[in-house]
């Protein structure tokens, strides 16, 4: 390799946000465009970076830099026979998608937006709305290829170095670089999914329904109008999804759903202000309650806008403005939930916050290390970042410890080490794994180093 | 259609590959790194479904490589498409590089091409048409005190393509050339230039839409055509007092 002219590589000025607004970081950046890059050892370490969708700032801080991964977005390696797909991790969900479709297959568990990067799945360990049925994005990653100036390039699977293999699926980008991926494919049943929306009055009556509604359908999750007060509190709707087996012609042609999202951490600052605020949500709540009140309780759409729904509602997160938003993502025991939901809405009616979603779904898995899974009821909530919205993500950090639930790391820019190290009780083990594995924990985030890492 | 692309991996090079891939033309690429190279091809044949193959090949000290990398264009198929995006720039081109280096950067820059061209223009006269585009450089424009030889190896180019136009004039075979500006690739990263960077991906887009075009060389980015005849123009005794 020696023989190779001599590549400079340049670091770039940037300037990066978290997803939500709550982390804004100078800092530099490579983007290199050849795997040379990769042999230059420890002169170059820096933090993995993808899309840069994330909530919480895992692929920057301002110690170490960033390395882009958009160069590495390629397919490389398809087996029909196994239906395990090679690709390196800069490839996005989107492209995964249009390649698998071609082929009558998907990917089981991603989350909702194609621009999101297979490097970030794997580091995040991510969910889609299925994770009850189908588990989280580990689920999917037969093998990878990790690089780490100690170590080298590393193949890890279930079967090779399991250990770290584990570590790094849900190790939010800190064991090293993850060049390669081996992903399993599934099947597709039917290019369009059946909807069902079931009425949600009272939500205290809801974790039954959902754990009945989890038994019976494929996809399953619920939207709630937490703006609303009194006995109309939590009232929504149940979203239960199955394949159309029956409807084999897809819904919706390919050239309308593959349209180019513009969404980017970067251009999220364009408002000067919220539209969401205490007068304005309960409003657009309402509104929205109304409408999918009024409208067909049964809807066929396609594969393509249940995966990625948030595609073509990028708006949605555009109108916080440029202080962006909150995002509390929890799992609660099923038995707690209801206890649960009845101290939030006690103090939404003491302390009313714009609450502009809520949203529940069935959450099934064995917990380990740092990865947001276990059996409960995922609740997410979204709110403005100001002074009310802060004061309630406080709130709910000790609601959740006092009824025994854990955050999704990925979601929260806010959460404290303290909170972390309460909510996950293997936590310490992992910080143990890293420095056993990188003992100068060269890999840093702000992520890494706000919860201690 | 079958394209020929030297220097494919990174840059300019992969755009123009993956926009020949997109339009169905299958695709041999010739670069310095075999990892690259594979990945590359993977992708193109995977996404566009195309015939695409590759040969790593160390231009400008290597001639067993550039010999291995004409035989297996050859084998590959009658070529229809030449494209040269390959190029290598030193930073310590400032006047007084040692005969080796000097010869490396004329090799590379210069001298592949012409040797490629030459093994390759029969087989580009047979087809029903063809064509071979060459990438300049607005470094070349004038003489400086930076990248030295780089510059008179890409002036060297010019003249070469220039001459090779005037050759396939009355043939079936359309000779291009560009003259690049800032592109938006790894030279350029971190840099603080003058004028923007131009996008690879469009440029790509360009040169292949004008492949049947006989039109003379082209500045990329536009602006760069009358700063480069400003350049040109400009009085000794001020062009001596810029900072290039």
């Amino acid at each position: 390799m020696s023989d190779f002219p001599a590549t400079v590589w340049a670091t770039a000025a940037r300037r990066y946000r978290s997803f939500d607004g709550g982390t804004r970081i100078e800092t530099r950046c490579f983007a290199p465009d050849r795997y040379r890059f990769w042999d230059t050892g420890i002169s170059h370490v820096g933090i993995s970076r993808g899309a840069g969708l994330s909530y919480s700032p895992a692929s920057f801080s301002k110690s170490v830099p960033s390395v882009e991964h958009s160069h590495f977005n390629r397919l490389l390696d398809f087996d029909s026979d196994g239906k395990i797909l090679e690709v390196e991790t800069g490839v996005t969900l989107g492209q995964i998608y249009q390649f698998a479709e071609r082929r009558g297959l998907f990917l089981s568990v991603q989350p909702g937006h194609p621009k999101i990067t297979v490097g970030g799945c794997i580091g995040a360990d991510v969910h889609g709305k299925n994770q009850f049925r189908d588990g989280t994005f580990l689920a999917v990653v037969e093998s990878l290829r990790l690089f780490h100036p100690s170590h080298g390039l590393l193949e890890l699977s279930r079967s090779s170095n399991p250990e770290m293999f584990f570590l790094t699926c849900g190790g939010y980008g800190l064991t090293g670089n993850i060049l390669t991926a081996r992903l399993r494919l599934t099947p597709v049943a039917s290019p369009n999914i059946r909807l069902e929306m079931v009425p949600i009055a009272n939500i205290f009556e809801f974790a039954g329904d959902l754990a009945d509604a989890s038994a019976q359908n494929e996809l399953v999750y619920s939207w709630h109008d937490f703006t609303a007060r009194g006995a109309t509190f939590g009232r929504g709707m149940m979203v239960a999804g199955n394949f159309a087996r029956a409807v084999s012609p897809p819904v919706v042609p390919p050239t309308s759903r593959n349209s180019v999202s513009r969404l980017d951490s970067a251009t999220l600052d364009l408002l000067p202000f919220s539209l969401f605020n205490r007068l304005t949500t309960p409003i657009f709540n309402h509104m929205y309650h109304t409408w999918l009140r009024l409208g067909s309780n049964r809807k066929l759409i396609s594969l393509y806008e249940f995966l990625f729904p948030v595609h073509n509602k990028e708006a949605y997160f555009y109108w916080f403005g440029k202080e962006g938003f909150h995002e509390c993502q929890i799992i609660v025991d099923a038995g707690r939930f209801n206890s649960f939901l009845n101290e939030i809405q006690r103090r939404l009616e003491r302390h009313p916050v714009a609450v502009t979603l809520a949203s529940a779904k069935l959450f099934r898995g064995q917990r380990e290390l740092l990865r947001f899974t276990g059996d409960g009821i995922c609740l997410t909530l979204n709110f403005p970042r100001d002074q009310a919205g802060a004061a309630f993500a406080s709130f709910m950090d000790v609601l959740m410890l006092e009824h025994g639930g854990w955050p999704n790391l990925i979601k929260d820019s806010r959460l404290t080490a303290d909170v972390v190290n309460a909510a996950y009780p293997e936590c310490e083990q992992f910080r143990e794994r890293l420095r056993a594995f990188d003992p100068r924990r060269l890999y840093r985030s702000e992520l890494s180093e706000r919860i201690r890492l | 259609m079958n394209c020929l692309i030297v220097g494919a991996s990174a840059g300019l090079g992969r755009s123009l590959s993956e926009q020949a891939a997109r339009r169905g033309y299958n695709v041999l690429l010739v670069a310095s790194d075999s990892r690259d190279l594979a990945a590359m091809t993977a992708n193109l044949q995977l996404e566009y479904g195309v015939k695409a193959s590759y040969i790593s090949c160390r231009f400008g000290g290597h001639p067993e490589e550039e010999a291995a990398a004409l035989s297996t264009a050859r084998e590959f198929g009658s070529v229809d498409l030449l494209l040269y995006t390959l190029g290598l720039a030193e930073e310590n081109d400032t006047g007084f590089l040692d005969e080796l280096a000097a010869l490396r950067l004329v090799r590379v820059n210069f001298l592949s091409q012409v040797n490629l061209t030459t093994a390759l223009w029969p087989t580009l006269l047979e087809r029903e048409r063809a064509a071979v585009v060459g990438f300049g450089s607005i470094a070349a424009v004038r003489g400086r005190s930076r990248n030295v030889v780089y510059a008179a190896a890409k002036r060297a180019l010019a003249s070469y393509f220039e001459s090779l136009r005037h050759l396939a004039v009355g043939t079936n075979i359309r000779v291009h050339f560009y003259y690049l500006g800032y592109l938006d690739t790894q030279q350029s990263l971190g840099k603080s230039l003058p004028l923007p960077r131009a996008s690879a991906e469009r440029l790509a887009r360009l040169v292949l839409d004008r492949l049947d075009s006989d039109s003379g060389p082209v500045f990329y980015p536009w602006f760069w055509g009358p700063i480069s005849l400003g350049l040109r123009c400009l009085p000794w005794f001020l062009y001596k007092r810029l900072k290039l």
